[in-house]
């Protein structure tokens, strides 16, 4: 049976738990997985090994090196290899994958002689590290929440394969009051936590991102704690706990793991990385409450919630229409408040600013101006400022002067209508919407072959206020076309992943399917993987072949049969079922 | 951790929350290692920079001060990487210095070898290097102290100067206070800059930054050549030198288009300096035409490019730098600050105002509704007339005889850009029309006529942006400007900010064309104010 088929198979066999842990440790993104073969392509390829290799024990190591040099190790050892997919047993015999056996090969020894450094944990001052914890914890929800935010505000592409482009990195960037590096690891820590997904090639907020903003700060930081927990997998997570307040996690990591490479995409690098962002080191010094956050302890909260910013229901709002928010805010207010004012910084103190095109957004979501008036006038304490009565006095007497439908000719695909002609005639002379290529088909109307949410999008960076309505004539809402979006195609909540996996993969067990056949082939080419092949013979029996494919064309499958010595083409229409040996 | 007044932010920005009743001596303790960058009426914002954790530790004070001060008014914990930067900023200072050798040569010194070696090796710094002097020491080019202090500030390492200020011509002034007093926050500043050496001191406008430099004078008491921004200016200050200082005609001469003297003190515009003759500065000797002790900058934020060349060479004198605004649409702050000096005093727009030194104001914006065929031009305009469309509405004309009417009485400026428009203004309501080819004489007319009230309203275009003094003048109408300029907003209000003598507030209202770039545009012009505490009502045309 070839290594792919036996790791197809041990993956099919495990329970959700075991998936969830198994991808969570071995970092697979489950976004772009099909099937279980797709799954298990990703973990067998060189690249995910090349990352594996470093979170690898000593004692792992030994068993591996044991292993390729064929002897047996015992069950413990073994088991605990095979909880990660790097070994199988086939027919009572212990093996590891070839491919990791070859990236393990690039090393001079599987073991290596390192000194370690340890440093004197008694130099630091623990509440000095404890208190940097809690900033570094409180700064990391702040910027995943800003995100969420600015997802549901602004249109972003995706740029390369999975990435973000510069220009949304560096307004996060700004917003945060940080370098571009920090705000690239938020976006990355955004997509590990399922805050944001992928559609169509663009980012969209998850269910998880929604129930995210509903959360107070202890639950935010259990979710963070969490995904780091999965991250560890089971084994490192309790092998950690060893760990003291105030010492080192890096060097602890660096003597635990001797092939560790502390880069970036390393596993390593990133446990390192997380626990700087999510408040468990500061500087890899181990906070005080590490050991109960990582082993899910009842008590971390008290511990921790002493060092994050204590929350102020009060802000600031002044003249010039910005509004301060002199701490952290209860969550509810937060979220309204964003609903309808722009970030500028975020931070300990952070600033948001009214505007047209934010008060605009918060009257999508469904709030009133009046609303607008009380939760700030409340939150304020005191009488709005003049200008922030009049913008809000304002927009609302513009709100849905203009309006972005779904087309119903299939010719174009939106149309933005308004009873002011002169305004249409502005938009349509714009050179900045030229892109769009509007037509002016009537007085009232503008028609484009774009969708809705992109043309709502262009229109909105440009400043006009524009809102998006559905058939019926309702608003629609920035929060629900978010929802929308995840419920049409892209599953987020890893329960409904798994299953989503294994329904692809029981289809794709089903004969007769040319779709499933052709990927089955092409992973077979690509794996270098040999293929059991049942051909439908002239006579109406079955012959069952095992081919080594060389390629798939013009509806013919071309391959070397090794045991009958001959090079075979063979008519898909010809082949019954089809798997990998 | 405390319940103090102030946040410190992981950018290095601290906001302070006035209404704390800590917040007072916040401010204190803060004015020494941190730039005062916005004060609207609740939260200031403070900067903690490099220059500002320098200027603290040539002043004596060390990062400990800094954390110590950060620390007793924190609210919250003060984030690491703030902590760690301020202690490697502190530590960087001092390193290096520049001194005098034996024969009188200027030196750039350090015990620190390494440091010096890093320095005297960056490409840029090695040009303006004559070679070493032993291990400690490299040779700085006579011409190239200001250059060698501008690029070692870049390169984040510092020099501390010993090699002092050419002390000039010794002449006598003095203050002449007949009838009135320098005021505190003038004093202090004298102080500030003096201490300093060089640098610049900001002020309100009509706060007395003439009386700045006038006490400035009075301390180093030797030749002094004063830069202006135009002739009108020239003359004001010398008007204000008799009046306050025990300087006589005699001893003051006028350089500018007009009038070539060169006396003890010497009042020169930024245009004559950049004149050029046969592609040469014609008048560049004027710099070294008299041994200058002191050199004033008046509204330094105009200094123009060739002004920072020349400003290059000029190291060795002590040089003070005047504004109200220091915002540059060119963002060359940072360049007014290595080649003039830092920031040495600076003052709040509303805490002068508390203090009754300058009028209060009321700053409006007034939106008109444009006709819709007007609308329809604009909508069809290319982007780059969109602007001059909007601003030069004719709507606006009926916006301001309304204004003028609820203000009538009053000594009222129509300030604008586009000149077309400012005469149709002028047409329209039949009033006098100052522009930039308005003959200085006729300008000056016009203008004492204004002061004198035979003239209650004067239409201006920029020429009245800047060092017009025109006390009574209590309510500016602004139809159009430099498009987004803030400091051209605050330079316009700064001209009713001379106390009145009844009391009276000014009022300032910006008349803007409804959605369209024009109101962007005030929105972009109206943030400096806004960061001093002005705050604007909105109001619509129609309800006036």
């Amino acid at each position: 049976m070839s290594e792919l088929r036996q790791l197809v198979d041990a993956l099919r066999k495990l329970s959700d738990d075991d998936l969830r842990s198994l991808v969570a440790t071995r970092l697979i993104p489950l976004n772009n997985i099909e099937d279980f073969y797709s799954l298990a392509e990703a973990l067998n390829s060189p690249k995910s090994y090349t990352s594996v290799i470093g979170s690898l024990s000593r004692a792992q190591l030994n068993s591996l090196h044991a292993l390729s040099k064929g002897e047996k190790i015992k069950k413990p050892e073994f088991e605990s290899l095979q909880a990660l997919q790097l070994v199988y047993e086939d027919a009572g015999k212990q093996a590891a994958y070839e491919p990791l056996l070859d990236q393990l090969k690039q090393h001079k020894a599987f073991t290596r002689s390192i000194s370690i450094i340890q440093e004197d944990a008694s130099r630091f001052d623990q509440n000095e590290i404890d208190r940097n914890c809690g900033l570094a914890a409180f700064e990391t929800m702040q910027a995943l929440t800003e995100l969420i935010f600015d997802l549901e505000k602004h249109l972003i592409r995706e740029v390369g394969k999975g990435g973000v482009g510069l220009a949304d990195v560096k307004r996060l960037a700004s917003a945060l009051g940080k370098p571009n590096d920090y705000a690239k690891a938020i976006f990355a820590m955004a997509n590990q936590l399922g805050l944001m997904t992928l559609s169509n090639g663009r980012h969209l907020l998850t269910a998880e991102a929604i129930d995210w903003l509903g959360f107070d700060q202890l639950t935010r930081m259990n979710v963070l704690f969490k995904s780091f927990t999965d991250l560890l997998g089971a084994g490192l997570a309790k092998e950690i706990l060893a760990l003291e307040p105030g010492s080192s996690l890096k060097t602890w990591l660096e003597t635990q793991f001797p092939l560790a490479e502390n880069t970036a995409t390393s596993k390593i690098g990133l446990i390192l990385r997380n626990a700087n962002h999510f408040g468990l080191t500061f500087e890899n010094q181990v906070s005080s409450w590490f050991g109960l956050a990582v082993s899910k302890g009842k008590n971390f909260e008290s511990t921790l919630g002493k060092h994050l910013p204590a929350v102020q229901s009060r802000i600031i709002l002044q003249a010039d229409l910005s509004i301060i928010a002199p701490g952290p805010l209860p969550t509810k207010i937060e979220s309204q408040l964003r609903r309808f004012a722009n970030t500028e910084t975020i931070g300990l103190a952070s600033t948001y600013r009214l505007s047209a095109l934010s008060v605009c957004h918060g009257l999508e979501t469904g709030m009133t101006s009046d609303e607008i008036a009380e939760i700030l006038s409340s939150a304020f304490g005191a009488k709005l400022p003049q200008p922030v009565e009049y913008l809000l006095s304002e927009v609302n007497s513009r709100f849905e002067r203009l309006v972005i439908r779904e087309a119903t000719n299939s010719e174009h695909r939106s149309v933005i209508e308004s009873n002011d002609n002169v305004l249409l005639t502005e938009i349509g002379n714009d050179p900045r919407l030229r892109p769009f290529s509007l037509t002016r088909p009537s007085n009232e109307r503008l028609i484009c072959r774009f969708e809705p949410s992109v043309v709502y999008f262009g229109l909105r960076e440009c400043g006009y206020l524009v809102i998006r309505k559905d058939a019926d004539g309702s608003v629609i809402s920035p929060i629900e076309a978010s929802e929308t979006a995840v419920a049409a195609g892209v599953l987020n909540k890893w329960d409904e992943r798994i299953a989503k996996l294994r329904e692809a993969d029981q289809s794709s067990n089903q004969a007769g399917n040319d779709e499933v056949m052709t990927r089955q082939v092409q992973l077979a080419i690509r794996n270098k993987a040999k293929l059991t092949i049942t051909v439908n013979r002239a006579d109406g029996t079955q012959q069952v072949i095992e081919l080594e494919p060389s390629g798939i064309a013009n509806g013919r499958l071309r391959g070397l049969d090794r045991k009958a010595q001959v090079e075979r083409t063979l008519p898909l229409t010809t082949i019954a079922a089809i798997s990998l040996a | 951790m405390t319940s103090g007044p102030l946040i410190v932010q992981s950018d290095k920005t601290a906001l302070l929350e006035v209404d704390h009743p800590q917040a007072a001596d916040a401010r204190h303790d803060l004015s020494i290692f941190a730039e005062l960058e916005r004060a609207p009426e609740h939260i200031h914002t403070y900067r903690i920079t490099r220059l500002g954790l320098w200027n603290a530790r040539a002043a004596g004070h060390d990062s400990d001060f800094v954390l110590d001060v950060l620390d007793k008014y924190a609210k919250f914990a003060v984030p690491a990487g703030v902590r760690n930067e301020i202690v490697d900023t502190m530590s960087r200072y001092g390193r290096l210095s520049i001194i005098r050798g034996e024969d009188g040569q200027l030196l750039l010194h350090s015990a620190d070898r390494a440091v010096l070696l890093e320095a005297s090796k960056q490409t840029k710094i090695a040009a303006l290097l004559e070679g070493s002097l032993g291990s400690e020491d490299f040779v700085i080019a006579p011409w190239a102290r200001g250059q060698v202090k501008q690029e070692l500030l870049k390169l984040g390492w510092p020099a501390e100067d010993f090699a002092g200020y050419a002390p000039g011509t010794p002449h006598e002034i003095a203050l002449a206070e007949i009838g009135w007093n320098i005021r505190d926050y003038q004093s202090k500043a004298v102080e500030k800059f003096w201490e300093g050496g060089s640098g610049v001191v900001v002020l309100p406008c009509g706060a007395g930054k003439t009386i700045v430099g006038a006490g400035a004078m009075s301390v180093a008491k030797t030749n002094t050549l004063i830069l202006v921004t135009n002739t009108v200016s020239a003359r004001q200050w010398k008007s204000e030198l008799l009046k306050r200082t025990s300087l006589t005609e005699d001893e003051i001469g006028e350089y500018s288009g007009s009038v070539k003297e060169i006396k003890p003190i010497t009042i020169a515009t930024y245009q004559i300096l950049t004149t050029k003759s046969k592609g040469e500065f014609a008048h560049l000797a004027l710099l070294n035409a008299n041994d200058w002790g002191l050199i004033i900058y008046d509204e330094v934020h105009l200094l123009p490019a060739p002004i920072f060349k020349m400003t290059a060479d000029l190291q060795a004198r002590r040089r003070l730098g005047l504004t109200a605004t220091l915002v540059r649409e060119d963002g060359k702050e940072g360049e007014v600050f290595s080649l003039i000096g830092p920031k040495r005093f600076d003052a709040p727009w509303k805490d002068i105002e508390a203090q009754g030194y300058i009028a209060p104001a009321a700053c409006f914006e007034v939106r008109v509704d444009l006709p819709d065929e007007v609308r329809m031009d604009y909508a069809i305009a290319n982007q780059e007339d969109r602007y001059r469309l909007a601003a030069c509405a004719h709507a606006k004309i009926d916006v301001i005889r309304s204004l003028l009417k609820n203000h009538e009485g009053e000594p009222t400026l129509i300030i604008g850009q586009y000149l077309e428009q400012l005469h149709e203004v002028a047409d329209s309501l039949d009033v006098a029309v100052i522009t930039g080819q308005t003959p200085v004489d006729e300008r000056e007319q016009l203008f004492q006529a204004f002061r004198e009230g035979t003239l209650k309203t004067l239409v201006v275009s920029k020429v009245a942006n800047f060092s017009i003094d025109l006390p009574e003048a209590s309510v500016a109408i602004q139809i159009s400007g430099s498009f987004g300029s803030r400091q051209e907003e605050a330079q316009r209000l700064g001209r009713l900010l001379r106390p009145k003598a009844d009391g009276r507030a000014a009022s300032f209202y910006t008349i803007i064309s409804r959605d369209t770039v024009d109101q962007d545009f005030a929105q972009n012009r109206q943030r400096f104010l806004a960061e001093q505490g002005y705050s604007y009502e909105i109001l619509d045309a129609h309800a006036l």
